[in-house]
Parts: C-alpha cells; sequence; structure tokens
C-alpha cells in the first residue's frame, strides 16, 4: 500500500514538474515576457523597463532558476490588476470553487448510485431508459448553453432563482446543478454497467442460494464489487468538474478560480494565471492521491 | 458493407444520428461555402426580430441578431468553422495517436515509456484548463486551437492503440508474418492496424462530438475562434448579451451544438457495437438480437 502511493507520488510530481517547465518554457518562448504580462499599449521602452525589473532579460538558465525559487516560495508575482500577491487572489478564490466541486461530487455520487442501481435491478424499465438518456444526453451538452438555457427559464421566466453572485443557497442552485449533469451521467453508465456485472456473476447466485437476506446482499456484497470502477470515474469527473467550473463560474457569476482564471486572461494578467493554474495542478494531485487511498481502503487486492 | 447498412437500419437513434451527421456535413461544407458572402448582410430594418415570423422571409426563420443579420445564414456560415476544428482534429489526433501507439506498443523500450509519460502527464491535467492557458500564450488562431486539441487528445489513441497492440504482438499471425520475412512496419501497418482500427473508429466518432464541445467553450470564453471567423460557441457568447430579451440568439446555436454532439455521441455507441464482432449479434437478424439484447443482457 505504502509503495503504490509512494510510486503515484512521484509520477504525480513528475507531471507536476513537466507542467510547470511546460509553462515556463512557453512563456519565455514567445519572446518578450513582458508583453504578456503587460497590456497590449505598452510601449517598448515599458516592456523594456519590465523585463529588465524583473530579470527578464537575463540567460534563461538564470531565468529558470529564480523561477523555482520564486516557486518554491509561493511567490507568483504581484497581479498588475488589482495590486496584489497572485498567490493571495487565488488562495482567496479557492474555497468558493472547492465548495462547488465537493457539492458537485457528492450529488452526483448519489444521483448515479441511486440511478444505476435501479437501472440495473429494473433493466428495461422507466429508469433504465432515463439513465441512458440522462447520460448520453449529459455527455453531449455544452456546459456553456445549459447554463444560459437554465438562466433563462429558471431565473428569467419563472424567478425562482437568482441570475447570478453568491449569498444565499438560492444562488449555488443553478450552478451545481448544471454542473452536477456530466459526472452523474457518466456515474449512471458505469454503476449500472458494474452492477449488472455483479449481479449476473455465480458469486451473487450462490449468495441468494444460502439465503442472504436482499438488503444485505445489494449493499455488502453487490454495491461494494461495483464500487471500483466508480471510483474511478468519480476521480476523472470530479477532475473534470474543473473544465465545467471554469465556465459555469464565469456565466453565473460565481467568484471562484474559474472566473479569477478567465478574467486573468482577459486582462492580460498573467501572474494570476500561472498562479491559478500551479494550484489547480496541486489540487488534482491531492485528488488523485486520494482516489489511490480510496481504491486501497475498499479492494484488499490493491493493498498487496 | 451491406452488413454495416442493415444494421444501421435496425438501430433507429443511430440512422437518424447518421442521416442528422450526414446533413449537418453537407450543410458546413457544401452549402456553407455558398453562402457565406450574404450571412453578413445587415437589414437594419428587421433587427431583432424573434424567430418564425413567416412575413420576414425565409432567411429569418430563425430571427435576427442586432444588425438585422440573419441567424440561420451566420449558423450556417459559422457550421463550416466549427466542423472543420472538429473533423480535422478528430482524424489528426486519430492518425497521429495511433501511429504512435501501436510503434510504442510494438517496439517496446526506452522511447515507448518516455512517450506513456508524457501521455499521463497531459492527461492528468483538465483539457480545457490546458487549452486555455497555452492559448492564451500562443495566440487563439484556428491553427493553434487544432494544435492544441490534437495534443490534448493524443494521450488517448496513444494508450488505446498501444493497449490492443500490445495484446495482439504475441499472436500466432503476427508470429507467421514475421516468419515470412515481413518487416516490422510491414506487420505493424499490414496486421496490426485493421485490428486496431475498429475501436479508433469508435473513438473518432465520439470525438467529433466531444472536441466540438471543447471548441465550443473555448470560442465562448473568447480565446477561440476570433474574428472575422465565427464558430457556434462563438454565436452563443454574442447571443449572451441580449438574453433575456432575444432568447433566440443562444438558443439556436446552442441546440446545434447539443444536437450535433448527441449524434456523434449515438452513432460511435453504434460503431462500437457494430465493429466489434462479440456484440454484433445485438445488431442483426431484422431486429431479433435487439429484443434478445433487451430482454436479456444489459
Amino acid at each position: 500500500m505504502l509503495a503504490l502511493l509512494y510510486r503515484r507520488t512521484v509520477e504525480s510530481v513528475f507531471s507536476l514538474a513537466c507542467l510547470i517547465v511546460a509553462v515556463f518554457f512557453v512563456s519565455r518562448l514567445t519572446g518578450d515576457p513582458g508583453k504578456l504580462y503587460l497590456p497590449l499599449t505598452a510601449t517598448d521602452e515599458m516592456i523594456a523597463d519590465f523585463n529588465r525589473l524583473h530579470g527578464f532579460d537575463q540567460p534563461i538558465w538564470v531565468q529558470f532558476v529564480k523561477f523555482l525559487g520564486d516557486l518554491a516560495r509561493f511567490d507568483f508575482g504581484i497581479s498588475l490588476r488589482q495590486q496584489e500577491p497572485a498567490i493571495d487572489l487565488v488562495v482567496q478564490a479557492y474555497p468558493s470553487t472547492l465548495f462547488l466541486v465537493a457539492l458537485v461530487a457528492m450529488f452526483s455520487l448519489l444521483i448515479g448510485v441511486v440511478l444505476g442501481c435501479l437501472a440495473a435491478f429494473k433493466p428495461r424499465s422507466i429508469f433504465d431508459r432515463g439513465a441512458s438518456i440522462l447520460s448520453i444526453s449529459a455527455a453531449s451538452m455544452p456546459d456553456f448553453w445549459v447554463a444560459l438555457m437554465a438562466i433563462l427559464i429558471f431565473a428569467v421566466t419563472l424567478q425562482w432563482v437568482p441570475t447570478s453572485g453568491t449569498g444565499t443557497w438560492l444562488h449555488a442552485v443553478l450552478p451545481v446543478a448544471v454542473l452536477t449533469l456530466r459526472p452523474s451521467g457518466s456515474l449512471v453508465q458505469v454503476v449500472r454497467g458494474s452492477m449488472l456485472e455483479v449481479l449476473n456473476s455465480t458469486y451473487m447466485e450462490a449468495a441468494r442460494g444460502r439465503g442472504i437476506p436482499v438488503m444485505r446482499l445489494l449493499f455488502l456484497h453487490a454495491l461494494r464489487n461495483a464500487a471500483l470502477p466508480a471510483l474511478t470515474v468519480i476521480g476523472v469527473q470530479t477532475a473534470s468538474t474543473l473544465n465545467g467550473a471554469v465556465v459555469v463560474e464565469t456565466i453565473f457569476g460565481w467568484p471562484g478560480i474559474g472566473r479569477l482564471m478567465i478574467n486573468a486572461i482577459n486582462n492580460r494578467d498573467f501572474a494570476v494565471v500561472q498562479a491559478a493554474v500551479v494550484v489547480i495542478a496541486i489540487a488534482i494531485f491531492l485528488l488523485n492521491l486520494i482516489v489511490d487511498l480510496l481504491y486501497g481502503v475498499i479492494d484488499p487486492r490493491v493493498r498487496t | 458493407m451491406k452488413n454495416y447498412l442493415s444494421m444501421l437500419l435496425v438501430d433507429r437513434p443511430a440512422l437518424v444520428s447518421a442521416m442528422f451527421l450526414a446533413a449537418i456535413v453537407v450543410v458546413a461544407f457544401v452549402i456553407a461555402p455558398i453562402i457565406a458572402e450574404t450571412a453578413q448582410l445587415q437589414n437594419l430594418r428587421l433587427r431583432m426580430q424573434p424567430p418564425f415570423q413567416w412575413e420576414n422571409g425565409w432567411a429569418a426563420l430563425l430571427g435576427t441578431d442586432a444588425l438585422g443579420r440573419s441567424l440561420l445564414k451566420r449558423m450556417i456560415a459559422a457550421s463550416n468553422i466549427t466542423l472543420t476544428i472538429a473533423v480535422t482534429s478528430a482524424f489528426l489526433t486519430a492518425f497521429i495517436g495511433t501511429a504512435i501507439g501501436i510503434a510504442g506498443g510494438y517496439r517496446g523500450g526506452f522511447a515507448d515509456s518516455i512517450a506513456m509519460r508524457f501521455a499521463d502527464v497531459i492527461l492528468s491535467f483538465p483539457m480545457l484548463l490546458l487549452a486555455l492557458l497555452f492559448l492564451y500564450l500562443l495566440e487563439p488562431a484556428i491553427t493553434n486551437i487544432i494544435l492544441l486539441l490534437v495534443i490534448g487528445r493524443l494521450p488517448l489513441y496513444m494508450r488505446v492503440a498501444r493497449a490492443e497492440t500490445l495484446s495482439n504482438r504475441n499472436m500466432l499471425y503476427i508470429d507467421a508474418a514475421r516468419g515470412l520475412g515481413a518487416s516490422g512496419f510491414s506487420i505493424c501497418l499490414n496486421e496490426i492496424a485493421p485490428v486496431v482500427l475498429p475501436t479508433i473508429a469508435t473513438l473518432v466518432a465520439l470525438d467529433i462530438g466531444f472536441l466540438m464541445l471543447l471548441e465550443s467553450a473555448l470560442s465562448f470564453l473568447g480565446l477561440g475562434v476570433q474574428s472575422p471567423n465565427v464558430s457556434w460557441g462563438g454565436l452563443v457568447a454574442e447571443g449572451r448579451r441580449w438574453i433575456s430579451s432575444s432568447w433566440w440568439l443562444t438558443v439556436f446555436p446552442g441546440l446545434a451544438i447539443f444536437l450535433t454532439a448527441l449524434s456523434s455521441n449515438v452513432l460511435s455507441n453504434w460503431l462500437r457495437m457494430a465493429t466489434d464482432p462479440a456484440q454484433r449479434w445485438r445488431l442483426e437478424g431484422q431486429g431479433k438480437g435487439r429484443e434478445l439484447a433487451e430482454r436479456g443482457q444489459g
């Protein structure tokens, strides 16, 4: 178990390192790093001054060492737009996104497991049909369009929820609902498939034959065996919820990392963009570690 | 071929999807270039007209925007860009990824492990964020978008092709080919590739939808296709400003994206069943297979 964790940590750190190196080199590759940081109207003189001030005119290896040193201290520079350290802005915005992602993971797990199990127990029923339709539609829907439709229907026309912003729990309803669609669709498919496989297996028949009560059978035996593929999907889907979160936060004005990153991109605030990307990468690496730990908890074979 | 056609006819959702996709392809690549100039025509007397007002003529069938431009024509013109990016990226990724995957799986060795390491690195990060970051650093031209979509999707094809190659590499027919004097390259091309192709074809069908969704998201956020070109995602972004007054400007382009992605997903499901001989019975026998499938296994 410990060996597995160690190996995964090394792999994740390697991925993180590759990403950071890639960001560094691509941003220097475009010639003038100053151009990335400063607004488009900056004159050449301003850019040259900026470069000299921040050491961008030094040889690239010197820059890389300085970059790594800054990274170790989580110093990503000052956001030029908001005159605050970039890392502070990112850390402020992070809990909002975490809140969204956690809620989404919870609800999609609930919906996915319940609907998937129902679909597996009663093939050809309305649950089965509904599950298939849900999963295939959810995988084809553009997040931004669904969000806009939801605003149009529920906020503008029916006026059940506010259109954007934060404050009450009502503000969170639409963002969470829109983001939950894709993971729950995916999860329903996977849970249904693996439950079907488990329910039709010989050891389940044997257990039924031995007269084990149905509830215990379902929850202890079937669900536990079907859990593993579902766990993989949850891990993958939570990471890709960040994709949707960027769009949804922009549309609903939710003050999370996604919106911060888009605003920073539009305002050409490279320090914040870099900080956001690195923080998200670290979060994903931690998420993968947790999923691997849970693997070990659920499946004894992994623990070796 | 005739076998595939009969399998398609049995599965009605797949048939509808295939026809819809064919229609979209015709619209995007045949009709769009024809009406390209007239799509930008402004008619200030017909600004912000809701759809289905027959007195405004067939051009305003889906409504008009703030400058009186026909939404229908703009959507047709945009479909060219959207589909070009989606289809080009899908096929490029499939070609390059499969080639690397087969080569790596067959030869093995150091280059293979390096390739898989890079695949893992790219796969571990959400693609939209990577695309946003690198489109910010390079500029959002169409070639860059295609490049990023390809790089982002490459690991998946590499993994799939490599897995299939590994499982086939030690089979008897490969040994036979080698015994007959075929070179490694010839084996990869003539023996392994046809086996890997059906899975890859399924993935490509899926990817056309997926890459279209990704590109639409990028265009919606402003880092995708730039003016004067516009894609469906960009049309939704434009319509967002008037969402409470002119709903049709956001609904119809997004609906087009949704329906196209949906068709691509349904067709990919069908392809998965049709190309796998172990699953093909579901689609055969004029629907008898389907009944058995629905009654029995899930």
